[in-house]
């Protein structure tokens, strides 16, 4: 079979493969890259300097992806609550694993809201190899590059964590300050 | 909100996730960069890069419902399917298979290397981008000899990359 016929019926069968599966299958490649990283610093600077690097590799990605999909979804920058929560949803729907992640994010109507995490692929992998309270989550520093991708300043509180034997994470969002309204 | 994700085709979704991935990568690198140097970078990033693949090829394996390749038209197929999964257009490689046994790939440009340009260490960067598949083909358990054998980057010293896949496969 020449080459090209072969790409072209390999292709065929891709397209067998459904969309969700294939977002996750990339998905977990890049978290799978992120994680062997994150080992690979802890094993040659310590856990203080993997730590701070991870939080700024995270905003710095952050921040790009954010800024990519809002490009590909044509998508401007969120200027009130429901925009935002969609977008930080289309994040989180796209780039997160979901097999290893469970979620829920509810604002309140007042520009604050809280994210409940009930399972983390992070904490989920640090436990397994027992090295949980070393780790310092990263996903603060993805969330900061989102909101800077969109142009707002979010504030940030984690009231309950499931690194400190919490029954879920409870991140409270507050100060979200969307550009005034154009009344002209 | 003018478009919707539903709208979104496989291969833009695929291609947005790949670039934010080796986004990702990237920055791990540059800082890793700031942190140790040069030497030290390239010994993490090529650590990374084999745990890493060597997973990564597993999953695709699954996902595609491949089983042992033992032929190398199997292993074709299955290779295409690879790299239709795990890389994007802007990555801007391509490749042929001339012969039975024989794949030849080439790059005009390269992501990593204009990466490398711009943190200033093209000279002394380690390429990771083969190391990914030459893994691949290890944890499948496929005997292979590539040409040229390289440690740093072709890209810098020859302006153009090639590599030649030779494999064994009886059939």
């Amino acid at each position: 079979m020449e080459h090209q016929q072969l790409k072209n019926m390999t292709r065929g069968i891709q397209k067998n493969i459904p969309i969700d599966k294939l977002r996750e299958l990339v998905a977990k490649s890049r978290w799978t890259c992120d994680s062997n990283w994150m080992m690979a610093m802890v094993m040659n600077a310590g856990w203080n300097v993997a730590n701070k690097m991870n939080l700024q590799v995270a905003q710095s990605v952050g921040k790009v992806e954010m800024h990519r999909l809002m490009k590909i979804l044509n998508l401007d920058k969120p200027k009130n609550e429901n925009e935002f929560m969609t977008l930080v949803s289309l994040a989180m729907e796209t780039f997160i694993t979901q097999d290893y992640f469970d979620y829920e994010f509810k604002m309140n109507g007042s520009g604050k809201g809280v994210g409940i995490i009930k399972q983390c692929y992070a904490y989920t992998k640090v436990k397994s190899i027992n090295v949980d309270k070393d780790y310092e989550c990263g996903c603060f520093g993805l969330r900061h590059g989102w909101y800077q991708a969109m142009g707002l300043h979010v504030k940030e509180n984690l009231v309950k964590c499931l690194k400190n034997g919490a029954d879920q994470c409870e991140i409270e969002v507050a100060a979200v300050a969307f550009p005034p309204k154009d009344i002209s | 909100m003018t478009k919707d994700f539903n709208s979104l085709s496989k291969n833009e979704l695929k291609e947005i996730m790949n670039k934010n991935w080796m986004t990702h990568d990237a920055m791990w690198f540059y800082n890793c960069l700031q942190e140790f140097g040069i030497e030290k970078t390239n010994k993490i990033n090529k650590a990374a890069i084999r745990n890493m693949a060597a997973i990564e090829i597993k999953r695709i394996q699954k996902a595609v419902g491949a089983t042992q390749i033992n032929t190398f038209d199997e292993f074709k197929s299955f290779f295409d399917q690879a790299m239709e999964i795990a890389t994007g257009k802007f990555m801007k490689y391509k490749y042929i298979i001339p012969a039975h046994n024989l794949l030849q790939g080439q790059w005009d440009s390269c992501f990593a290397y204009e990466g490398m340009k711009a943190l200033g260490v093209a000279d002394r960067y380690e390429c990771g981008i083969m190391l990914r598949i030459d893994t691949w083909l290890e944890t499948l358990g496929i005997k292979f000899e590539v040409e040229p054998k390289v440690t740093g980057c072709i890209m810098h010293t020859n302006g153009k990359c090639f590599f030649e896949y030779r494999f064994f496969f009886d059939k």
